[in-house]
């Protein structure tokens, strides 16, 4: 059996800035969101703007962890329309993350999360037939995030 | 006799929402059908117990299914008068004929499609603080939508 890792491949890296977040409590946990205000995505693989009101929703975990839910809607320069999703985590740690939803700004901390796409069938497969990683940083007026794809065996 | 297992409905909210043009269209997904995204201008809800307007950003990214049912998902944020802010998130299915689904679709100016000439019912979970406003939490809720000229209308009801 092969313990390799699996190989991955630098895709592109998505730039994003947030309007002014929505933080409340909820019954499920302390919330926030994250609204887009623009992004691109830039990249050997890929060459897009953010073309939605896209963002993040997060619930905002006492041990600090940020737990993320990601959609949004990418252009990409040809005009093609692909569907971003992710579920990931921001370690922002337990100071920070109290001090963000008590109203301070969260300066951009270490996340990581796995994407996936909607793109139509053809010359886009490698975004929907392919397992992707994402990692980089998040905070509540930015984020930059290096997206990369599961290479074929 | 009541049967105890046929729940009931009592009306909790109606949401009107106002919505960004245009759609984004995705066409020929892998798995068939189309993905949108539409966005939220504005809007506002009342209901018996709460009323107040949507806050800005969010919308839906529904899948049109190959056999034409528009399976709407939604997420979006309510903000009470009182300042609670409510996650609203909805799914659901939109279908009717294929001449009033085109009509649906296009939504001419001052074509009026009347509600019960189409399907459109969601199931919809809302979140938010304990307290004043969290039955709305610990309910089931359907919606009952009716597609405007420059969005939609949908009333909530609470399954008792």
């Amino acid at each position: 059996m092969d313990m390799a890792p699996p190989k991955l491949q630098h895709a592109f890296t998505l730039k994003l800035r947030y309007e002014t977040p929505h933080r409340y409590p909820s019954t499920t946990g302390n919330r926030a969101s994250l609204q887009i205000a623009e992004g691109s995505a830039d990249g050997p693989l890929l060459t897009a703007e953010v073309a939605d009101d896209g963002g993040e929703l997060l619930i905002i975990r006492p041990d600090g962890v940020l737990e993320l839910d990601s959609r949004m809607m990418l252009r990409a320069a040809d005009g093609t329309m692909i569907y971003w999703r992710a579920l990931g985590f921001v370690n922002a740690g337990a100071d920070r993350a109290a001090a963000f939803f008590a109203g301070e700004d969260l300066a951009p901390a270490s996340m990581e999360a796995a994407p996936y796409f909607d793109a139509p069938q053809g010359e886009r497969d490698w975004m929907t037939c392919r397992s992707f990683i994402a990692r980089g940083t998040l905070g509540s007026r930015s984020a930059e995030i290096d997206v990369f794809r599961m290479q074929p065996e | 006799m009541r049967d105890s297992l046929k729940p009931d409905l009592e009306f909790a909210l109606e949401i009107r929402l106002t919505l960004k043009k245009p759609r984004l269209e995705l066409n020929g997904l892998p798995r068939g059908g189309n993905r949108l995204s539409v966005q939220i201008e504005q809007g506002e809800f009342e209901g018996p117990l709460l009323k107040g307007k949507i806050l800005p950003g969010g919308g839906e990214w529904p899948h049109i299914r190959t056999d034409d049912v528009f399976c709407f998902d939604a997420r979006y944020h309510l903000q009470e008068d009182d300042g609670t802010i409510i996650l609203i998130q909805n799914s659901g299915y939109r279908h009717a004929s294929p001449e009033v689904q085109e009509r649906l679709w296009a939504l001419r100016p001052g074509d009026v499609v009347p509600p019960d000439a189409y399907y459109f019912r969601s199931m919809t979970r809302f979140e938010t603080a304990p307290g004043k406003h969290d039955w709305l939490a610990r309910h089931v809720f359907v919606g009952v939508g009716e597609r405007l000229e420059k969005g939609n209308r949908l009333r909530y009801y609470k399954v008792v």
